[in-house]
């Protein structure tokens, strides 16, 4: 390496490359008579002229300096006088500049090289990390490109995530343990630590390894550590500054690496989000029934975190019209599970009964359902209505579902409070049947919590007060102008308040 | 929300303060996953300093209770704010637990 060796190496290199002026001197000083012209170093002669030199005569010389140090004599034989002196200390000054200015340009020659092997160096590292989808090939990346990099005889990596990353190349310098042990320290100063051996440089010797912990930092905060070691030569000021520059590097990767994770994870849980959603929106009915004497209105606003809010309705000719609206506990995919369960057991169970009552529906499902419910520590809070236009009556059960209001013709709007605890709290259902008169203008809006518990930045709850003032107020309009006041009506009151839960929301109307 | 426990009369304890919602329930439900192991699992959750419950932490009650009663033991709830109380009318949970009014009348009932 030019910029650190010995001056008097510089000097004989220089001599090589500028032979032709020096001799050019040389010959100048033949032609004034001096019987020969040469540049001793340590009593060896580095060159001499003529070809057939006399030295043993008188002569003269002086000193030949390279930075500010004599590295050097310039000889000048068979002249002697102060003439000769002084031109010679002349020529020592112009060879030795010369020598100097020439051991500069090599020096910043090779730092541009080095600057430019560092370039390279830096980008096959990148190269070599960028594709590793994983911390662990990205630490086994780094050990094996840095290693290679920075000539070193062994690599190690730790970070210290939980729990800690550990790569070694090409084989283990020390045993995990001991490389945490170093690493940990390394982080707790944030500076680098070097263990140079100082060891001549033929000892092979197990004590001549050189170490260079050189820390990580990840987001501002010194996370890991590049560890590296060398058998014989110790690591110098070029090797320092590689290496630094190789773990800024790797600590931009494993930002990059990170932030990639945390938006896979992201979108997986989008994914998930978005399968929940399309369970409930594709299970509820897509189209409204027509039934006799009845106005129906349905809809349902899911919430960005999706629950188990649905609604159905059956009607098979002959029996009476059924309505169902429940709220499965819990939010995402779970919950859409086994919404899509419920709503499926409670098709079947309508089905398997000659005319049965909302009881009889929602009593076998709680049977049915009972343990999964245990299982998965969920419930659900539904409402079974069941109508005979015959009759103008509406007979329903509720198992634990809030709200249902019920508003006849011109009067206030009052809840249908539940009388049974939820499906899949008790083994065995405590839902009692019950029944109302159903007559023209008569209106009943089964809805979830996500209406009565919409919030607003001031940190209020809809509530029911405003629900049944809503219903009442709306009652003597169509079942759609009622649903569609109620959805306006709830957003306008949260307007910049993120929707919480599902809104979903069943209306009919006696008509 | 804070969650504290004790026992007395081998009776475990747990009372919590503040809002008791999706965030707050895994604390509750480490704590009954434990004490609802033994049996008989008798259990009392002190509820005099909540003000709010949402559904996830209903269906953890629901679900240390059933534990609670497969280990022959219960699940007890006291103490209920009159708006938090509403909430377990309206889904007649007030069917499925033994509610009482405070944690004496509680451990009393247990004797």
């Amino acid at each position: 390496m030019i910029a650190t060796a010995e001056p008097v190496h510089l000097l004989d290199d220089f001599l090589t490359s500028n032979r032709k002026t020096i001799s050019a001197i040389a010959e100048s000083w033949l032609d004034s008579g001096a019987t020969a012209f040469g540049i001793s170093s340590d009593e060896r002669w580095l060159a001499l002229w003529p070809d057939d030199p006399i030295t043993g005569a008188e002569g003269a010389h002086a000193s030949l300096r390279l930075n500010n140090q004599t590295v050097a004599d310039l000889w000048v034989f068979g002249l002697s006088d102060a003439n000769t002196r002084c031109r010679l200390d002349a020529d020592a000054l112009v060879i030795g500049s010369m020598a100097g200015q020439e051991s500069e340009l090599n020096s910043v020659t090779y730092e541009l090289i080095e600057a430019q092997d560092q370039l390279l160096a830096l980008y096959d590292l990148t190269q070599s990390m960028r594709n590793r989808l994983s911390i662990d090939e990205a630490l086994s990346s780094l050990v094996r490109e840095a290693g290679r990099l920075v000539k070193s005889s062994a690599c190690s990596a730790y970070l210290a995530f939980d729990p800690p990353v550990i790569a070694q190349y090409p084989q283990p310098m020390m045993s995990p343990s001991a490389l945490q042990h170093m690493a940990e320290q390394v982080i707790a100063s944030g500076t680098r630590l070097i263990m140079n051996s100082g060891a001549p440089a033929d000892d092979l010797r197990v004590g001549t390894t050189s170490i260079l912990l050189e820390p990580i930092s990840i987001d501002g905060h010194v996370m890991g550590v590049l560890c590296l070691q060398r058998v014989r030569d110790g690591f110098k000021s070029p090797d320092l500054k590689l290496t630094r520059a190789v773990c800024d590097q790797a600590g931009a990767q494993f930002e990059n690496l990170l932030r990639y994770r945390e938006s896979l994870a992201q979108t997986r849980i989008q994914t998930e989000m978005e399968l929940a959603k399309n369970v409930q929106m594709h299970l509820l009915p897509q189209r409204l029934p027509n039934v006799a004497g009845l106005e129906v209105a349905a809809g349902a606003l899911p919430a960005l975190q999706v629950g188990g809010d649905f609604y159905d309705f059956m009607e098979q000719p002959g029996d009476p019209f059924i309505l169902t609206v429940g709220d499965i506990t819990g939010k995402g995919m779970p919950a859409a599970m086994l919404m899509a369960m419920t709503r499926t057991l409670l098709r079947s169970k309508t089905r398997s009964f000659v005319r049965p009552s909302p009881v009889d529906i929602l009593g076998s499902v709680n049977d049915e359902m009972y343990d999964d419910f245990t299982e998965l520590g969920m419930f659900a809070t539904v409402f079974v209505g069941q109508y005979a236009h015959a009759e103008k009556i509406l007979y329903y059960a509720n198992a634990g579902h809030s709200p249902v209001i019920y508003c006849p013709a011109g009067g206030e709007a009052s809840l249908l409070e539940a009388d049974g605890a939820p499906v899949g709290v008790l083994p065995n259902s405590t839902c009692e049947n019950q029944a109302i008169y159903f007559n023209p203008g008569d209106v009943l809006v089964a809805a979830t919590d996500g209406f009565s518990e919409a919030g607003n930045n001031h940190g209020e709850l809809f509530g029911y007060e405003r629900l049944l003032d809503l219903v009442t107020n709306t009652a003597h309009l169509s079942a759609q102008t009622i649903m569609d006041t109620l959805f306006q009506t709830v957003a306008q009151f949260s307007a910049g308040h993120a929707q919480d839960d599902d809104q979903t929301v069943v209306v009919i109307k006696g008509v | 929300m804070e969650f504290s426990t004790r026992t007395a009369n081998h009776v475990a304890i747990g009372e919590m303060q503040g809002r008791f919602d999706a965030l707050e329930a895994p604390k509750l439900s480490t704590w009954l996953d434990t004490v609802s192991g033994q049996s008989p699992a008798q259990v009392i959750v002190n509820m005099s300093g909540v003000t709010f419950v949402d559904s996830t932490a209903l269906s953890t009650l629901v679900k240390g209770m059933k534990r609670c009663r497969q280990q022959n033991g219960d699940l007890l709830i006291c103490g209920l704010q009159k708006q938090v109380k509403v909430i377990f009318e309206l889904t007649r949970l007030d069917k499925a637990f033994s509610i009482y009014t405070d944690e004496a009348t509680a451990l009393r009932s247990l004797k």
